[in-house]
C-alpha cells in the first residue's frame, strides 16, 4: 500500500463517550444546520445537540427504556439525529427504518425488531399509531420539535429530562462496547430486509477510521438518508466526530436548493445528485449556446491532463463556482459513478473521491483519500478492517463487522465465515492497496442512488398475474455505467390464457397489472419496461432460471 | 394547466413532449431526483406543499392535474 498521511482523529468505544467528549471539545462550534422551507437557516452547537441528547436520554431513562430497542421513523431532521444519539448513550439500540417503504412494510420492521417506542416524524405518527393500539409498542414519541400538548412530543421530552438533570443529576449507565448500537434493514431486497445488528464499537470505529483518510473542511453537506448506515455513520458521524459543521437536508425536493445555500466545501452523496449536477451543468450550457465551446475546453483539459501538464482553467472554475459554489470535495458511494464524470469535476476544481461499503460492515469498507486516489477505485481498506478475496468475492473481517441478523441466526451463519462476512461483490486489490469492484456475486439491481433491489420479490408479484407463466426482473443497461439501469421485467406469458391475444393486446394488459403492482411500490421499485417473450426462459437442471441468458 | 406542466418539467429536466398521459418514470424515464426537483417547482409555483409520500402516487401528468384540482390548488 502507498504511504500517506493520516488524519488526526478521536476514537470512541461508545456514544455515552462519544456525547461528552464532543460537548467537550467542540461546544460552542456549530453543529448541524438545516434550511426551513422559506430558506432560512436553523443552527445547533455541539454543546445544544449534547444537551438536548442528554435530556432526551433522561427521559427515556424515567420511562424505564434505558438499554431498550427504540425505533426511528422519519425523513433526515435534527430531531433524528438527537434522538439516535439518546438512545445509544443510554445502552440502547436504535432500529432505523427505511421511510420510504409502505406503511405496513415500517410496522412489520418496527415490530421484527422488537422496538418498545417509536419514534415517528409527523407523516408517521398515524402509520405508527395501530403498533400503539395493538400493544407491539409501549410509546409513540412524535419527532417534531413544536412543544406538544402532550408529554410525548420532542421537545416536551427533551425539557423535562433536561429539568430533571438539574435537580437530580444524570442517572448514570454502563455502556459497554461491544452492545448492539443500531439494528439496521439492508436496503438489499423488496422483502422484508435483514436486520444487522452493529455494536457500539463497530459504528463509531468505522466513523473514525474514514476520517483518517478523507479530510473535509469546515462545512459539510449530505441529503443521504439517516435510516442507512452510509448516511448516518459516513455522513453525519465521521463530521461529529470531527467537529465540522454538517448541513443536513431531509427532502430531495430542496436538495439542491440547499446544496446552494449551505455553500459547503464538501459534501457525501450518491452518484445520482453527481449526475444531476451534472446534468444541470448540461442542461444550462446548452441553454446558453455553450455547450459546444464546453465540451472543446473538457477536452483540452483532458489532453494537458494525459501529458501530466497542470494548471487551471478560469472558465471552468468560474463555472464550478456559479453551479457548486464552494464545493471541491464530493465523496461518493452506494453505487458505481462514471470516471467520465468524475474527470470532468476534477477538471473544474472538484475532486470526487469513491467508497465502498456495505450495511453489515457499518457501512465503509474501503475509500479513497484525498492525498493518494485513484478514480476507478473504491480505495484504500480503512484501518482496522481486512480484506481478502475469495474466488473473486470481496471478504471483510474487523472491528466494524456486524454482530450478526437479529433473530435471524439462520442467515448469520450463511454470511458470516470464522469473523469473516462475505459481501457478494466480486473484486480485487491492486499491489498499491487499491481495491476494485468488478461485479456482484448476489442477483442485487443497484441504482445509481445506491438504491438495491433483489429481483425475487417482485417476481413474485408479477407471476401472480394470470397471464404470466414465468418472469425475470433485471437491470436494463440504459448507459454507459453499469449501474445505469432501468428496472425491466421480461415476461414469458401463459400461452393457454394468452391464446388468440395480440403480442398488442398481451402487452397491454399487463402493462394495467404491473401499473397496479408499481402503484404500491416506492418509486425504486416500480418496473419502467415490460417485454414480452415468446419463447421459454432457459432453465437449469433444478428448473431455476437462467438469469444470465435474459 | 399541462402547459405550465410542461414549461416545468423542461425547466428541470430538458425533457419535451408531454401529454396527459406521459407516464414520468415509463416514458420519460425520469429518476426520483428529477421528479422532486419539478414537484418543487410546483410548490414554488403554486405556494404549497406536497407531502413526499403523495409524490409517488403521481404517475402520469394527468394524475398531478387531477391532485391539484381535489385540493383546490389552481393558477395563481
Amino acid at each position: 500500500m502507498k504511504k500517506f498521511l493520516w488524519n488526526e482523529v478521536d476514537t470512541y468505544d461508545n456514544f455515552a463517550d462519544f456525547c461528552t467528549g464532543m460537548n467537550q471539545k467542540f461546544g460552542p462550534k456549530p453543529a448541524v444546520s438545516y434550511f426551513d422551507r422559506r430558506g432560512d437557516e436553523i443552527c445547533y452547537t455541539y454543546q445544544e445537540m449534547t444537551d438536548q441528547a442528554a435530556g432526551l436520554r433522561e427521559a427515556l431513562i424515567h420511562r424505564g427504556l434505558g438499554g431498550r430497542h427504540i425505533a426511528i421513523v422519519g425523513e433526515n431532521s435534527y430531531e433524528w439525529i438527537v434522538a439516535y444519539l439518546a438512545i445509544t448513550s443510554c445502552g440502547g439500540t436504535a432500529v432505523c427504518i427505511d421511510a420510504e417503504q409502505s406503511d405496513e412494510a415500517i410496522r412489520e420492521m418496527v415490530a421484527n425488531a422488537d422496538s418498545q417506542a417509536v419514534f415517528a416524524a409527523r407523516t408517521y405518527v398515524s402509520i405508527c399509531r395501530p403498533l400503539l393500539d395493538d400493544k407491539k409498542i409501549s410509546f409513540l414519541f412524535s419527532l417534531e420539535k413544536e412543544k406538544g400538548e402532550d408529554e410525548f412530543s420532542f421537545q416536551s421530552l427533551c425539557q423535562e429530562g433536561e429539568e430533571r438533570i438539574k435537580t437530580k443529576g444524570i442517572t448514570p449507565c454502563k455502556v459497554g462496547p461491544d452492545q448492539t448500537a443500531v439494528i439496521v434493514y439492508t436496503s438489499g431486497t423488496t422483502s422484508i430486509s435483514k436486520p444487522v445488528m452493529l455494536s457500539q464499537k463497530a459504528v463509531l470505529h468505522n466513523a473514525s477510521n474514514a476520517v483518517r483518510f478523507v479530510s473535509t473542511e469546515e462545512k459539510v453537506y449530505t441529503s443521504l438518508p439517516f435510516y442507512h448506515t452510509y448516511g448516518m455513520t459516513s455522513a453525519v458521524l465521521t463530521t461529529l466526530v470531527h467537529g465540522t459543521h454538517l448541513y443536513i437536508n431531509g427532502n430531495l425536493k430542496t436538495a439542491m436548493r440547499d446544496l446552494h445555500l449551505a455553500q459547503p466545501d464538501s459534501m457525501l452523496t450518491v452518484p445520482l445528485m453527481v449526475e444531476a449536477i451534472h446534468n444541470q451543468i448540461w442542461l444550462n450550457a446548452e441553454k446558453e449556446g455553450k455547450a459546444e465551446d464546453l465540451r472543446r475546453l473538457f477536452k483540452w483539459r483532458s489532453s494537458l491532463k494525459r501529458l501530466r501538464i497542470p494548471g487551471k482553467s478560469k472558465i471552468l472554475e468560474e463555472l464550478r463556482r456559479k453551479a457548486l459554489g464552494n464545493l471541491h470535495i464530493i465523496i461518493s458511494g452506494g453505487a458505481h459513478l462514471s470516471k467520465a464524470i468524475a474527470e470532468e469535476f476534477q477538471a473544474m476544481g472538484v475532486l470526487v473521491l469513491e467508497g465502498y461499503g456495505i450495511t453489515e460492515c457499518a457501512p465503509m469498507v474501503a475509500v479513497n483519500s484525498n492525498r493518494s486516489y485513484n478514480l476507478e477505485s473504491v480505495g484504500y481498506v480503512l484501518p482496522g478492517t481486512e480484506v481478502k478475496i475469495v474466488e473473486e468475492e470481496i471478504w471483510v473481517r474487523g472491528e466494524s463487522v456486524m454482530k450478526g441478523y437479529y433473530k435471524r441466526e439462520d442467515l448469520t451463519a450463511e454470511a458470516l465465515e470464522d469473523g469473516w462476512f462475505k459481501t457478494g461483490d466480486l473484486g480485487y486489490l491492486d499491489k498499491n492497496g487499491f481495491l476494485f469492484i468488478t461485479g456482484r456475486k448476489k442477483n442485487l439491481i443497484v441504482f445509481k442512488n445506491g438504491k438495491k433491489i433483489s429481483p425475487e420479490k417482485l417476481e413474485e408479484l408479477i407471476r401472480a398475474i394470470p397471464l404470466v407463466k414465468d418472469v425475470v426482473v433485471y437491470g436494463a443497461a440504459n448507459g454507459t455505467s453499469a449501474d445505469d439501469v432501468t428496472l425491466a421485467a421480461s415476461i414469458y406469458p401463459d400461452p393457454a390464457r394468452s391464446e388468440g391475444m395480440s403480442s398488442y393486446e398481451i402487452l397491454e394488459h399487463l402493462q394495467g397489472e404491473i401499473n397496479q403492482i408499481n402503484a404500491a411500490l416506492p418509486l425504486y421499485q416500480q418496473i419502467q419496461l415490460v417485454n414480452i417473450r415468446e419463447q421459454e426462459f432457459s432453465k437449469t437442471a433444478s428448473q431455476k432460471i437462467k438469469r444470465h441468458m435474459v | 394547466m399541462l402547459e405550465l406542466i410542461q414549461r416545468i418539467v423542461y425547466e428541470a429536466t430538458g425533457k419535451e413532449g408531454i401529454t396527459y398521459d406521459t407516464d414520468f418514470v415509463q416514458d420519460l424515464a425520469l429518476n426520483s431526483f428529477d421528479i422532486m426537483s419539478i414537484v418543487s417547482a410546483f410548490e414554488v409555483h403554486f405556494d404549497t406543499e406536497i407531502p413526499t409520500r403523495d409524490v409517488w402516487q403521481l404517475h402520469q401528468v394527468k394524475d398531478v392535474i387531477a391532485y391539484m384540482k381535489e385540493r383546490g390548488i389552481e393558477e395563481p
